[in-house]
């Protein structure tokens, strides 16, 4: 099974500036190298959106292209901010699509491919949210419109790391290799105990893809 | 006994002294004089009196990453898209103030709103959804470059500003259906790398719901 990790920002879109010189762009790639690691020694196959060596900005277009074609099980894409606290996971704001259309038959409008798998994504979240919990990452979960989410053919999310605000870690930000240990190991629980309920019970709403 | 080339030096420095001190404040007058002339408070428009009223708008707090409406009292205009434009103006500059729950710079945020009928028709704007077809009005928010340069950048701060927007014309202008939002006259994609901002957003009641004690376990 394929996982495609979706590092927000890059090459010359340095995306939120965390502070001592930290860029989101920086932040994010770490993370997703980190959890490719994790998620590879758990046996699944991992996309990633872009590398170290991007350099220019990576179109939204061109990330929802790359995780279309990966056909993941999930699709994770990573931001970090300076704004609120704790771990936010977003999915599409998009309405989910109706069980009973026949969407063979109609065409899928570029902006809301991801109606149909809202629903999967909502129970991805779920899972993230069940995770982050023993980590002792405080979690939300919440719907927004952010790019390339709605253009995405796989259950997807928005990961977005704040700082931590808890007694242990005040203050902590995403930059934080003890947090993003924490992060990474909480998402690979998360999409393991997935993995394994898909296994068990293959579910009926599939996507068209 | 000082001598004498001492104080020739010494009345020349106080001397210089003077000199510069005379002219920083000769420029400091003519700075002061220069910055009063732009801000002419001449009216270029018949003044109106508009009565005080009370109204609601949607407040976003980044701790709780929730909108929770409040009442504030204002004179506003009548007419619509004034009226629209000074309620954002207001909501954005609470903002700005000291103890905001959702920070963000001061300054000026919106340009103008313009309220455009519903359908709209071939040569016009694109429809914002095919299923806004029946009556209705679409808000266009015209944001200032600065405001959106400024705007903390993060999914859940750029999306609480949306949203708090959305939620306060859903909240004052109930024809209003879709709403786009423009930078400067221009489209743009996202509001500071995060919140799409070059599709239309339906307008809905934004307030978030209060969680039950079940979920706040």
């Amino acid at each position: 099974m394929t996982v495609l990790l979706d590092p927000g920002h890059g090459g010359s879109d340095p995306g939120a500036d965390l502070g001592n010189k930290v860029t989101e762009k920086d932040v994010t790639l770490s993370l997703a190298t980190k959890l490719r690691t994790a998620l590879a020694a758990q046996g699944f196959g991992v996309e990633l959106t872009r590398d170290a060596g991007a350099i220019d900005a990576i179109p939204s277009g061109q990330r929802a292209a790359t995780a279309n074609r990966s056909h993941a099980m999930a699709c994770i894409s990573l931001h970090a901010t300076r704004s609120g606290s704790g771990v936010h996971v977003y999915t599409s704001a998009l309405p989910p699509a109706t069980e009973n259309q026949d969407t063979a038959l109609l065409p899928v409008h570029w902006d809301t491919v991801q109606e149909q798998f809202v629903n999967q994504s909502i129970r991805l979240a779920d899972a993230m949210k069940v995770a982050f919990g023993p980590a002792g990452l405080p979690v939300t979960i919440g719907a927004a419109t952010v790019p390339p989410l709605d253009n995405m053919m796989c259950p997807a999310v928005a990961v977005e790391f704040a700082p931590l605000n808890t007694l242990n870690a005040s203050g902590k930000g995403a930059e934080d290799a003890g947090y993003q240990d924490s992060a990474v190991k909480a998402v690979t629980a998360a999409l393991v105990k997935l993995r394994a309920s898909e296994s068990a019970a293959p579910s009926s709403e599939k996507g068209t893809q | 006994m000082i001598p004498r080339y001492q104080r020739i030096l010494f009345w020349s420095l106080s001397a210089a002294i003077l000199v510069v001190a005379a002219f920083l404040l000769h420029g400091c007058q003519q700075a002061r004089e220069k910055l009063t002339r732009r801000q002419n408070a001449t009216p270029i428009s018949a003044p109106t009196a508009a009565p005080v009223e009370t109204f609601r708008l949607a407040m976003a707090d980044d701790v709780t990453g929730r909108i929770a409406i409040s009442e504030r009292q204002l004179a506003l205009p009548q007419e619509p898209t004034s009226r629209a434009q000074t309620l954002l103006t207001h909501l954005l500059a609470e903002y700005s103030y000291k103890n905001s729950a959702h920070p963000l710079q001061s300054g000026p945020a919106v340009d103008d709103v313009l309220f455009v009928d519903l359908p709209l028709h071939a040569g016009g704007a694109p429809s914002p959804h095919p299923s806004e077809s029946t009556g209705g009005q679409l808000a266009i928010v015209n944001l200032r470059t600065s405001f959106a340069e400024h705007h903390p950048s993060g999914i859940g701060v750029e999306s609480l500003t949306v949203n708090s927007i959305i939620g306060t014309i859903y909240i004052n202008f109930p024809r209003v259906q879709a709403v786009r939002f423009v930078v400067d006259g221009h489209t743009r994609d996202t509001l500071a790398g995060h919140a799409d901002l070059t599709r239309a957003y339906r307008v809905t009641n934004t307030e978030s719901r209060v969680p039950t004690p079940e979920e706040l376990q």
